[in-house]
């Protein structure tokens, strides 16, 4: 068909561009991409961009949840230093989605329709608040155990904060155990204490450096991490006895009170050694340990002194 | 349908609406546009009559096919320049050329982009042979500087309907020409006083 045009024929024939245009809209039949197609494509980059945010406040609640829940408070109890035990601590994999997410939000902003007139500054600062606003939400909704817990159960290769702590106190060279006692309810004066390790094993505990607290905890039948020292093939010295606290992260003031407790356990089993040895002093030589066997753990040449 | 005369009065996004009812009406927007379409995309440098021609015909033929898609915040004007420089940076993709010549055309081009009071009349007078001189500066630059250095000074747009066309932030567009205009006075500085006092 030729082109009806009211312009170009009337204006200057057949050889104007605008005559071609025309001739090869009506030869090739182009017709306009419909409207609905340019909006699902800035609607499915809205969509992409709500998404980026969701997971990145996944992410980021991930992060809160394994921050919050390393056990800064007994750190010497599993690393040289502070610095060993952050570095150790900090979930990378998941600090690097937030990041990725974050970066991914901003360009996805970016390639709607106006997105080229906002501030990158702005469009991040939207983009971060919303992800943060949603992780505030997912952790106090407890997401962030539940996607780290359920992660850990369905991917061999991810280490989750349960698998973490399993890695970090089923170390019975080490003196650090972690399990709960067999029959709990059973124990009568003067029985022996079986607790059964992360990986099954059942080790004899012996419980007279416990304080009553600690020894509450213990025979309660919860899973505890145990601090120690071993004394015999399966067999324990328990020195310190703490909660595991994965289901939800722990507080700052929680986390204080437990520093707390375990500093001063720790100073008064050095208290305990250093009376043993003034009153072994010409009798004994001071490297064996009798009184306190808590007194001479590895772990307590890095504990603060006061 | 409106005679022809009542057509070429209405605004650009009148016609718009017009041409997706009765596609005829494009013809009103090609003849339109098509000058300053054509002299934008010689001064992005595209130098061959003939390409010049086909690939005009390209850009109303994807200004067509994308009408559903133009965006009413915009003016219709900043959207078909978005996409004839889109285009005529894809021409050179698909060719595997550079941009070549003749960004400035004339002495009246010069006569905008240097501060009148700088020029004596002698300096005036060889402004013809610093077209050459300026076009060969302009050249050297990165596209990311003469691209709003063409928009502003010589297709004379404001900040606001380069940010458009370029798709970039408005305070980026006044970033890029100032620094642009800065390289091209080193680029010019030993080869003419007259233009080395850019505004």
């Amino acid at each position: 068909m030729t082109p009806d045009t009211n312009t170009s024929q009337q204006q200057n024939g057949h050889n104007t561009t605008a005559w071609r245009v025309l001739e090869r809209i009506d030869k090739e039949v182009i017709i306009p991409t419909p409207r609905w197609q340019f909006s699902l494509s800035e609607w499915a980059i809205w969509v992409l961009w709500a998404g980026t945010v969701f997971f990145g406040a996944v992410a980021l609640a991930v992060t809160a949840y394994v921050t919050m829940s390393a056990t800064y408070a007994l750190y010497e109890a599993t690393h040289e230093n502070f610095v060993t035990f952050l570095v150790e601590s900090m979930p990378y994999v998941w600090l690097l989605l937030f990041l990725l997410l974050t970066y991914l939000a901003v360009f996805e902003v970016k390639k709607t329709k106006r997105g080229y007139r906002y501030n990158t500054f702005f469009i991040l600062g939207s983009s971060l608040a919303g992800t943060l606003f949603g992780a505030i939400f997912f952790h106090s909704l407890g997401m962030g155990y539940l996607v780290d817990k359920t992660l850990g159960q369905q991917l061999s290769m991810y280490m989750s904060m349960e698998k973490m702590e399993q890695k970090m106190w089923q170390m019975p060279q080490a003196g650090r155990l972690i399990g709960q006692v067999e029959s709990p309810q059973s124990r009568g004066e003067g029985d022996v204490i079986n607790f059964k390790d992360g990986e099954g094993i059942l080790w004899r505990l012996s419980d007279n450096e416990l304080n009553e607290r600690e020894r509450t905890l213990l025979l309660s039948g919860a899973l505890v991490r145990m601090l120690g020292t071993t004394t015999s093939e399966f067999s324990f010295h328990a020195c310190g006895v703490f909660p595991l606290m994965q289901e939800r992260a722990m507080g700052r003031s929680d986390m204080m009170h437990e520093r707390e407790e375990f500093t001063a356990m720790m100073q008064s089993h050095r208290r305990m050694t250093d009376q043993n040895d003034s009153e072994f002093v010409g009798h004994m030589a001071p490297e064996v340990p009798l009184g306190s066997l808590c007194a001479h753990l590895e772990m307590m040449k890095r504990m603060p002194t006061r | 349908m409106l005679a022809p005369e009542t057509v070429t009065e209405l605004s650009d996004e009148e016609i718009v609406t017009r041409t997706l009812r009765e596609r005829s009406n494009f013809g009103v927007i090609v003849n339109r546009f098509e000058e300053k379409l054509t002299r934008y995309i010689r001064r992005l440098g595209v130098h061959v009559h003939e390409d010049r021609q086909d690939l005009l015909q390209e850009i109303f033929i994807k200004v067509y096919k994308n009408l559903n898609g133009f965006d009413s915040s915009l003016s219709f004007s900043s959207w078909i320049y978005r996409i004839a420089h889109n285009e005529t940076i894809s021409w050179y993709r698909k060719h595997s050329v550079r941009p070549e010549g003749h960004l400035v055309q004339s002495s009246d081009d010069l006569f905008l982009f240097i501060p009148d009071s700088s020029a004596s009349v002698e300096q005036l007078i060889d402004l013809k042979i610093d077209a050459e001189f300026l076009n060969q500066a302009l050249l050297k630059l990165e596209s990311k500087y003469r691209n709003p250095i063409i928009l502003r000074f010589f297709e004379h747009k404001e900040y606001d309907e380069i940010s458009d066309i370029l798709k970039i932030p408005i305070g980026t567009v006044g970033t890029l020409i100032s620094r642009g205009k800065k390289k091209l006075q080193t680029i010019l500085t030993p080869t003419h006083p007259v233009l080395t006092n850019l505004p």
